[in-house]
């Protein structure tokens, strides 16, 4: 367990801002950020007001910001740019790919849109925003050029009816995830939170790797990275708390699925299964309505986008 | 000190918009019961020492303090604000503070997260505009300030500052406009009786601490209250008794006495001390009677040189003043002989409740015209000091 020693870190570790900024010059590093949203108006303006104000304005550490919505109808885009974030939906952003619906779609657009040399993602819908949620994260790739991808990790309370209770791991990661992982990939159970939507990366791993357009994303990030770069190329960073919704069981249940089918994907590709028989795109879940049982289906297909090298467009805005 | 006008101020502030706003969400999301402001207290402590203010401390009584030296030093002004805020936030629970274009939403905001965070910004902001005080301007974030702690943190700052202070703001969320050059006598009474209830009574036959509080209830709403000068007797609070028909052993009365007239509040509590000890004897109870608060009544002249500049800087920028008596903090300045007023920063609506929110177009003009009033401190506090007005009374 040398790894989770050598590169777990503390945000408190990196905030010393002013180091910060002066490392990442001294690299020759640029660094982008992508919230993506969709329906984020309770938070999305402390979220940029916060950014902005420490990490733009009193210490140039973020270079770009971008907010990458899929087509919200609250005010999210609306508030958002009344403090000056740059907006834009995710269907306008390389149109001849056409627009799925998804948060992943929304971080491949912004493999395109950015600029950065380091992109880090950070959910909208986070009711305690630090800046520590950005520089905690970047940190490691500033100092540490062999790491490729910093993931976020959490004390993580999860709001119920009377306020906020603390709790390890997110749910799905303890129930599915980690036991896959166990099973199949006993190094990365070293991740704390492998399905953290807090992460940043070099460019040059975004671009080559494929992303689901939904629950799968960060599932089969991990799984391409550790094939293609190894463990190594990991870090993780402890943000403290993180305060949001908590999600019912029910959209666990759909979570849990995409991912799965996202894992199981990866598994026949990395050779580890001899042969699945084709798997099925619909969740089936019942309910009781008095005396009254019903089935209710829900299809989930957790489709890819191509790793971003591949697409024409990406080449011409970022030649080789 | 830079030229530039009021309005040319609240111009320029739009540029820092998100950084005002973002120490008011960063602030307000910090819990700050009156005693555990500590948390608040480092955040600003490490934005001044950020900011390489001098003297950056936490001093023992738990203020945070700093100054931003002037040009001359030959005089000082203070601008305050208190850490404190209402809201108790229990340990499954957080403070959350929201963004939208118009306003910032939360729990605290008014009073006095907004004033806290105007103090915070403040420094940064002068730079940024390239304003340089003769004047150095020392900035005091202040603890225990609300309910019984009355004032505690600015009373233990003041009383041991070895160096003189020639005039200053107290800075207050609510509400734009506020202009405060005088404060009333205030006094806070907290009544504690505990009536003899023997053993094996049966309880309708028990002593009733209700019924003896009703007594000196009673008789202090017969005290003769005068209309003119302002003088008032608030009952605030009222504790007794658990259930329908247990007739209960104590009982507990908390009231504030407020005066614009020198002297008053002091007399009405002594009427209300005699009323208690006379209550006391009469049914055999043991009644307490303790003062957590006392303050007394003073303030600078309208026609002070202060006052005026202020009323004048409100004008330039549109806003309307709204003068009275305050209550709060002003009266430590002030009975330091320090020439001070209150000012509100911006407009709040559903105020203490989860939903309160401020206006932010309003703040900024609020943080104009404090950085504009500063300004006019800093031409004129040589005379302050020079003339040395005689506060009232």
């Amino acid at each position: 367990m040398a790894w989770l020693q050598s590169n777990t870190f503390h945000h408190s570790d990196f905030s010393d801002l002013a180091k910060l900024c002066a490392a990442k010059e001294k690299a020759g590093l640029t660094i982008g950020l992508c919230i993506p949203t969709l329906n984020e108006e309770k938070t999305i303006g402390k979220e940029i007001v916060i950014f902005k104000s420490e990490l733009m304005d009193r210490y140039p550490l973020i270079d770009e910001f971008a907010v990458i919505d899929s087509g919200s109808t609250d005010r999210t885009g609306e508030i958002a740019k009344s403090y000056g974030a740059e907006f834009h939906y995710s269907g306008d952003i390389l149109p001849s790919e056409g627009f799925k619906r998804g948060k992943g779609e929304n971080l491949w657009k912004a493999v395109y849109q950015l600029k950065s040399d380091i992109i880090c993602y950070v959910d909208a819908d986070i009711a305690n925003i630090h800046p520590r949620f950005v520089y905690g994260l970047v940190a490691p790739l500033i100092h540490n050029p062999s790491i490729h991808y910093v993931k976020a990790f959490y004390e993580r309370p999860m709001a119920y009816s009377q306020g906020l209770r603390s709790t390890g791991g997110g749910r799905v990661t303890e129930i599915l995830v980690r036991p896959l992982f166990s099973l199949f990939y006993p190094e990365l159970t070293q991740l704390f939170q492998p399905l953290s939507g807090e992460y940043a990366v070099r460019r040059d791993v975004l671009e080559s790797i494929p992303f689901p357009i939904g629950y799968g994303v960060e599932t089969s990030h991990i799984l391409d990275v550790y094939k293609q770069w190894g463990m190594g190329a990991f870090a993780q960073t402890d943000l403290d708390q993180r305060v949001h919704r908590n999600q019912s069981t029910t959209a666990l249940g759909k979570m849990s699925f995409g991912i799965l089918q996202s894992f199981l994907n990866r598994l026949r590709q990395h050779g580890k299964v001899s042969e699945i028989t084709e798997i099925s795109n619909i969740y089936r879940a019942l309910q009781a309505n008095g005396s009254e049982y019903e089935e209710v289906t829900t299809e989930i297909f957790e489709e890819e986008r191509q790793p971003m090298i591949e697409v024409a467009e990406y080449l011409r805005r970022f030649p080789r | 000190m830079s030229s530039l006008s009021p309005t040319q101020i609240r111009d320029q502030l739009s540029s820092y918009r998100e950084t005002l706003l973002a120490n008011a969400l960063m602030l307000g999301e910090i819990p700050a019961r009156p005693g555990g402001e500590a948390d608040r207290i480092r955040f600003l402590a490490e934005r001044f020492s950020e900011l390489f203010l001098e003297n950056v401390s936490i001093d023992e009584a738990g203020n945070v303090q700093a100054m931003v030296p002037g040009k001359k030093g030959d005089h000082t002004i203070i601008l305050t604000a208190h850490a404190d805020t209402h809201i108790t936030v229990g340990p499954d629970e957080r403070l959350t503070i929201n963004a939208t274009p118009e306003h910032l939403e939360g729990q605290g905001l008014a009073d006095n997260t907004i004033g806290l965070a105007c103090l915070a910004s403040i420094p940064e902001l002068l730079h940024h505009l390239g304003i340089r005080l003769d004047a150095n301007l020392i900035l005091l974030g202040h603890v225990n300030s609300l309910g019984t702690r009355d004032l505690a943190g600015l009373r233990f700052f003041l009383d041991n500052l070895a160096k003189p202070i020639h005039a200053g703001l107290v800075l207050e969320g609510i509400t734009l406009g506020r202009l405060n050059a005088s404060c009333l006598g205030m006094v806070q009474a907290d009544i504690r009786c505990r009536v003899n209830q023997e053993p094996g009574t049966r309880w309708e036959a028990n002593e009733n601490a209700i019924v003896v509080m009703h007594r000196i209830i009673r008789r202090i709403l017969e005290i003769p209250v005068p209309q003119e000068p302002r003088t008032s007797v608030i009952l605030g609070s009222i504790y007794a008794g658990k259930t329908f028909n247990r007739p209960p052993a104590t009982a507990r009365l908390r009231l504030e006495i407020r005066s614009e007239e020198p002297g008053k509040a002091r007399e009405i509590r002594m009427r209300i001390q005699e009323i208690v000890q006379e209550i006391s004897s009469a049914t055999a109870s043991e009644i307490d009677i303790t003062y957590p608060a006392l303050r007394k009544p003073g303030g600078i002249p309208f026609s002070h040189p202060l006052v005026t500049a202020a009323r004048e800087t409100m004008a330039a920028l549109g806003v309307e003043p709204r003068t009275g008596p305050s209550y709060s903090d002003l009266s430590v300045l002030i009975s330091h002989k320090i020439p001070a007023l209150t000012l509100g920063l911006t407009n709040a609506e559903r105020l203490n409740e989860p939903e309160e929110r401020v206006e932010i177009e309003p703040y900024l003009s609020g943080i104009a015209q404090v950085i504009g009033l500063l300004g006019r401190m800093d031409q004129e506090v040589a005379t302050y000091a020079e003339e040395d007005i005689p506060l009232t009374p």
